[in-house]
């Protein structure tokens, strides 16, 4: 027979380059018949082409039993084909993987060294948990091995060993130490390099060694190996900072001298590590330390200078570190790192934004801001959004904590909005309603931008919608609710008839019927809000009024029928209040009109109440507004034969126009535009947002009649009822006479509450605050309410507001730092406690604070540490805010994104620890303490299979039992102990081959009366220890936490989910509990009760890794209690006693 | 640690894997799929380290082979670039001027030197001397069994050397 060799295979496969995959199916064919080979020369060959074609991304896990047939080889050539071929191949699944156990052990017991590396060089690469127990003694023998060649494998092995058996560390560890003083360098460098990725999982560990490396450090000229000191002494740093004070001169000394550029970068890393923890306990630093961080920053920069991309890399990455500790070091190399971010490579640009965003100060915003927007210009795709999200971070970040002028501020968001094709319209919109809603002084300019926009909007929609209709909901959301201030916004342009009227042409055009309807609803609603401005403006012309109204009237149907429920909703109730004011004519024949009528008198409470509810939900984060709201919709039935009578009046004129309705009575329409002005600018425009602090919230009492289950406070029908009278008698009330707002109603709340009107109005709502809060004991808190009210009054200047309602930011820029200053000192001594947004406005003052040093000093410390204490309250409250705005899409950085950029800015100690779950192990494992009696090696015995297990085990799990037992059996040296082995009891790896052979079935079924009692004890015995906290931790000694360990492990891989306990041992107690201690004589017994109560588990490990555990089951009145053990004879005394406890 | 090492040609083919850390058969292939995407993908002149995942990929060019390894995120990354250009310097010492080709044909070889200079993702030995020296001992220690089998095309020149 004549078989390929590798290189005709690979010829061949070279060959049909067109299609290999027939060459290689028939070559697999080939290997395969040739695996059945008796000839080991033909098999080794088959196995070493199998491999060559893993490479190629084919898998043959049949390959598998052949390829440890030629690993068992006694010829040295085949093995080594069979190694690389296990090596390429097994993984944790692979079943064949038990059988290498004893060959790996035979082979390193082999005299040829050769033989011996090809083991562990294997055994590294496949290891599992059961291989890593099986031959960790055989391993840790190998490292006392002759030759230096086997010590040095073996030392690098062991730590794979320990990363799939943990415990084996504490084991061995000592070994590892001992070759620290190898004879060989290769050895010592090997044991390093373990030694530093322990202490990467636990630094605590090494930190006694620490001399040992330190003169290491400074003794030892290797460059691989100190690069691994460096390493690990940096890892240690953040458990001992007086090393770090130590570590700083040898580092410099290393910095300094090295010309290895690689040694240099971990020191300089290092150094940017230690820098942190150098702080001497009262906080000074030491001479050197400003010479180090100049040295750091000299040598990093002269990294990012380099023409060498990865250099540059490195040392953007170095400054990003050096930044976390010493910030002011790398802001005046800010030129350079800016210069990184025009070149070519994205890996480059992206660090050195990163960089940038960090180095962001109060002074040089803006300047940084520029440059980037600059490179957001010319750059595109993903790049460019993130400049865009850094941008915006940069700037709204600390709730705009380093943002001094809003008006530009504003204008970089429109610029933005502007750009083609980014992912960040919703930030970007949420941005400007945000500083919208929450900086008085740049309202108007910001209101003119997005006028600007609005009307720029179809210009800027033919390219590319994609961001910029995000923008315009907020465009529009911003221009209708500060519609007030669309008369003072001067555009360069002109325009057709007025600003009014452009805009509402746009906003209800019908090519805006193409936009998302989230934003067509907030077009809808903003095109009404600027009617209404319109009317209450007085430079506006009639005839300018009626244009907007044609608008109406042409449009209003076209959305009405729009497909989303929302925009056809507020569509609709808009048509319908133009109707119901005599300013819009309905669009049906006449005869039918009257007929609609009636109907639409009995619509017309629905629909404007149902414009109300949205303008409720506006305002709902305000509890107590819903009474003033309920109050207002109640009082609104009354009014309604008015308006209804009107609008007969209305339609009587239609017929005798013959449809040229607005022109002919364009008088009379101005003349009723102007008389519902007021009435239509408190339907549409919600009252100014007052923010209430989330914990406020919940200490106001609900209004009595907020739920419907509450009795109903009989006073408010009377009151209602005398209204209702009143309003019948009057007669002449109009509707602009019905507020719920301030802005109508002045009549009306000229009246003190008191005097028997309905209140439904401010009033109502702080004389519910004020006793909430001095419920608390905070005193009159509200003080200012008259003038609150008074301000509110006269709807503008904005400024006034901002001492009262603090959720407002000031623009310092434009207004200077008097408000705040103001702000703060009313503040303090009217809100107190209770104070709404109590923290943003802190924030500002603790700023402004800094600015006057004179006065800034006690305050800011006192401000700080409200800060501190508020920091959740504001975030929720700023949410709360946001909600308010309607519309949706709110929430840019939201609080808990906040809280994470917050936790990232802190010092972090050392390194970015690996979370993989492959190291949880080895982290939790402490060295510091002496070995306990019952940790010995692992060794090998053969496993007893109980009798009991049969019973209950299924067929396919005896099956499998089998197969296992065939692996110890061909061990002769194993002998066969009395104590049952326990197999698997550290359930450390991820899968768990091997069953613990247990004890299991042992159920006591006992009388009823006496389960009540053993069950209820144990559950009580559990559940009391579980809230007794105290004594879970205490007194442990730190051996006994090892083994605990373990078993809390187990129980949170188990079903036992819930909060588990320790109990510790007490002589003399007799609750189930302790029993089980007693008799396993173990220190402690963890318990575990599941959620509902009806289970409790119990269980322990004692001496001689004995295991117990109980598991007690309710069931109405039967109990069932289950013993599980690794011992028969302990599950059944268990059992016996825990009867002779009942019975 | 190294989590895995690839040689990859220009064309895309894997020439070598080895992997160190724990993955899976379709984790492997993902991964190598991603990697080599990756790589081949970035214009020359760039710097040679990509973040990917929780990881970082290193990698350098030598003639038409790529070398990537991929490196836990507290890693040295120059070193790692060394670690790749001692590999290469023992290859060609070992193949006397080393050529794609000479991988291909001999991919156990490159195995073989890999595995006595590293072990688990891990330098062994920085000594060039020392990883050949035992690679030698090693192919002599087949030759003397092998009776004329299949073994060495396009042997070690550079043994003679």
């Amino acid at each position: 027979m004549f078989e390929k060799s590798l290189s005709d295979l690979v010829k061949g496969i070279r060959a049909n380059k067109r299609s290999p995959s027939a060459f290689i199916s028939a070559s697999i064919l080939e290997c395969k018949k040739e695996l059945k080979d008796p000839n080991e020369f033909v098999k080794a060959n088959a196995i070493r082409k199998l491999t060559f074609l893993r490479m190629m991304g084919y898998e043959f896990s049949w390959a598998n039993f052949a390829t440890i047939e030629v690993m068992s080889s006694q010829r040295f050539g085949h093995k080594r084909v069979g190694y690389l071929s296990a090596a390429q191949s097994f993984n944790e699944e692979t079943d064949v993987i038990l059988l290498t156990t004893n060959l790996l052990k035979k082979e390193f017991g082999s005299s040829n060294v050769y033989e011996v590396g090809l083991a562990i060089n294997c055994l590294s690469n496949i290891v599992t948990p059961d291989l890593a127990r099986e031959l960790l003694p055989d391993l840790t023998q190998l490292t006392q091995h002759s030759h230096g060649y086997i010590r040095k494998k073996a030392v690098l092995c062991l730590f794979k060993l320990f990363m799939k058996y943990p415990q084996g560390l504490r084991l061995t560890f000592d070994r590892i130490k001992q070759c620290l003083d190898d004879s060989e360098p290769a050895v010592v460098s090997c044991a390093v390099n373990v030694i530093t990725e322990l202490a990467d999982k636990n630094p605590k560990n090494y930190l006694l060694m620490a001399p040992h490396f330190f003169s290491l450090l400074t003794s030892s000229s290797n460059n691989w190996m100190l690069i691994k000191v460096v390493k690990l002494l940096g890892s240690l740093v953040s458990e001992e900072p007086r090393l770090a004070r130590k570590l700083l001169e040898p580092l410099a000394a290393i910095v300094e001298n090295t010309q290895a550029k690689s040694l240099l970068y971990e020191a300089v890393y290092t150094l940017t590590l230690a820098l942190p923890f150098a702080k001497k306990s009262d906080g000074s630093v030491s001479k050197a330390v400003p010479g180090i961080v100049d040295l750091c920053a000299d040598k990093l920069k002269s990294f990012v200078e380099e023409l060498d991309q990865n250099l540059k890399y490195l040392g953007l990455v170095g400054f990003v570190s050096l930044m976390r500790s010493y910030p002011k070091a790398v802001v005046n190399h800010r030129n350079l790192i800016l210069r990184c971010l025009c070149d070519d490579d994205v890996t480059i640009r992206s660090r050195a934004l990163e960089l940038l965003t960090g180095m962001v100060t109060r002074k040089n915003l803006q300047e940084l801001v520029d440059q980037l927007m600059q490179h957001v210009r010319l750059s595109e795709g993903d790049y460019r959004d993130e400049l865009i999200q850094k941008i915006i971070f940069m700037c709204s970040r600390d709730k705009y904590a380093f943002l001094t002028d809003f008006k530009w501020y504003i204008s970089v968001l429109v610029v933005m909005s502007r750009l083609h094709g980014t992912e960040h319209g919703d930030v970007i919109s949420s941005q400007i309603m945000d500083v919208a809603a929450r900086v008085f002084p740049v309202r108007d300019f910001c209101v003119g931008k997005m006028v600007g926009l609005l009307l720029k909007s179809e210009v800027v929609m033919g390219k590319s919608k994609s961001t910029i209709w995000e923008v315009l909901h907020a465009a529009a959301w911003v221009v209708g609710e500060y519609s007030n201030f669309i008369d003072s916004v001067d555009l360069q342009e002109n325009v057709p008839v007025s600003l009014h009227h452009s805009l509402i042409s746009v906003l209800l055009s019908p090519s805006s019927l193409g936009l998302p309807s989230r934003t067509q609803a907030v077009f809808v609603q903003a095109a009404i809000k600027i009617f209404a401005a319109a009317c209450n403006s007085g430079s506006t012309k009639p005839e300018q009024l009626v244009m907007c109204l044609d608008i109406f009237q042409a449009n209003l149907t076209l959305w009405m029928k729009s497909k989303d429920v929302e925009v056809q909703e507020r569509a609709s109730s808009c048509y319908r209040f133009l109707i119901v004011f005599g300013l819009l004519r309905p669009t049906k024949e006449p005869e039918l009109v009257t007929l609609e009528l009636d109907v639409m008198s009995n619509q017309e409470g629905a629909s404007l109440e149902s414009s109300k509810v949205e303008i409720d939900e506006n305002e709902s984060p305000q509890a107590d507004d819903l009474l003033g709201l309920v109050m207002a919709t109640t009082i609104e039935t009354p009014v309604l034969p008015v308006d209804v009578d009107s609008t007969i009046i209305t339609v009587d004129n239609t017929g005798s126009g013959d449809g040229s309705f607005g022109r002919v009575l364009d008088t009379t329409l101005t003349e009723r535009c102007r008389e519902h002005a007021s009435a239509l600018l408190t339907v549409c425009v919600p009252e100014p947002m007052k923010p209430v602090n989330a914990k406020a919230q919940k200490r106001l009492t609900p209004p009595s009649f907020h739920g419907f289950e509450g009795s109903l406070r009989a006073g408010l029908f009377h009151d209602l009822i005398k209204e209702d009278s009143m309003v019948s008698r009057k007669r002449k009330m109009t509707i602009e006479e019905v507020s719920f707002g301030f802005f109508g109603a002045r009549a009306t709340r000229s009246q003190p509450s008191s005097s028997g009107t309905i209140s439904f109005d401010e009033n109502g709502e702080t004389s519910d605050v004020s006793l909430a809060m001095s419920g608390n004991g905070k005193g009159p808190t509200l003080k200012d309410t008259p003038s609150q009210l008074s301000h509110l009054q006269n709807i503008s200047p904005p400024g006034d507001r901002v001492d009262g309602t603090p959720f407002y930011l000031t623009d310092s820029g434009v207004a200077g730092g008097n408000y705040s200053d103001d702000g703060d000192d009313d503040a303090d001594a009217d809100f107190g406690e209770i104070r709404l947004g109590v923290s943003d406005s802190d924030d500002d003052n603790s700023r402004e604070g800094a600015k006057k040093p004179a006065r800034g000093k006690g305050k800011k410390k006192k401000s700080k540490k409200k800060k501190e204490r508020k920091t959740d309250d504001s975030f929720s409250m700023r949410e709360d805010a946001l909600a308010i705005f309607g519309g949706g899409g709110v929430g840019v950085y939201r609080s808990d994104e906040e809280a994470n950029d917050d936790e990232s800015e802190e010092l972090t100690g050392g390194r970015v620890r690996e979370a993989g779950q492959e190291f949880d192990g080895l982290a939790q494992i402490d060295l510091t303490t002496p070995l306990a009696p019952d940790e010995v090696m692992p060794e090998r015995k053969h496993r007893e299979v109980p009798e009991h297990s049969i019973e209950l085990a299924s067929k396919q799990i005896k099956k499998k039992k089998e197969k296992r037992e065939k692996k110890p059996k061909r061990t002769k040296a194993a002998k066969k102990k009395e104590e049952e082995d326990v197999a698997d009891l550290l359930d450390f790896g991820a899968t768990n081959d091997v069953k613990v052979s247990e004890f299991r079935g042992k159920e006591a079924e006992i009388a009823p009366s006496a389960l009540n009692t053993i069950a209820g004890n144990l559950l009580a015995t559990v559940s009391s220890t579980m809230q007794d906290s105290s004594a879970i931790s205490l007194n442990l000694k730190p051996d006994e936490m090892a083994t605990l360990d373990s078993l809390a492990s187990e129980f949170v891989t188990g079903e036992w989910t819930e909060v588990s306990t320790k109990v510790k041992n007490e002589s003399g107690a007799t609750s189930p509990i302790h029993v089980i201690a007693r008799m396993l004589n173990a220190s402690f017994v963890e318990g575990s009760i599941s959620d509902d109560g009806s289970c409790a588990s119990l269980a322990a490990t004692g001496k001689g890794r004995k295991k117990l555990r109980v598991l007690v089951k309710c069931k109405g009145k039967v109990i069932k209690l289950d013993f599980k053990s690794n011992s028969k004879k302990l599950a059944k005394s268990a059992s016996k006693m825990f009867k002779e406890l009942v019975l | 640690m190294i989590e895995f090492l690839f040689l990859i040609s220009r064309q895309g083919k894997t020439r070598l894997t080895k992997w160190y850390g724990q993955y899976t058969v379709s984790e492997r292939a993902r991964a190598v799929r991603d990697v080599t995407n990756l790589v081949l993908s970035r214009p020359p002149k760039q710097c040679a380290f990509i973040e990917w995942k929780d990881k970082k990929i290193i990698y350098k060019r030598y003639a038409s082979l790529f070398f990537v390894a991929a490196i836990g995120n507290g890693d040295n990354e120059l070193i790692t670039l060394e670690k790749i250009h001692l590999f290469v310097e023992i290859l060609d010492r070992y193949f006397g001027n080393v050529c794609e080709l000479d991988i291909i044909f001999n991919f156990h070889r490159a195995y073989h030197i890999l595995d006595e200079l590293m072990i688990g993702g891990y330098i062994q030995d920085t000594s060039k001397k020392e990883v050949l020296k035992s690679c030698g001992t090693m192919d002599d220690m087949m030759d003397d069994e092998k009776e004329g089998g299949a073994g060495g095309s396009g042997r070690r020149n550079s043994s003679k050397k």
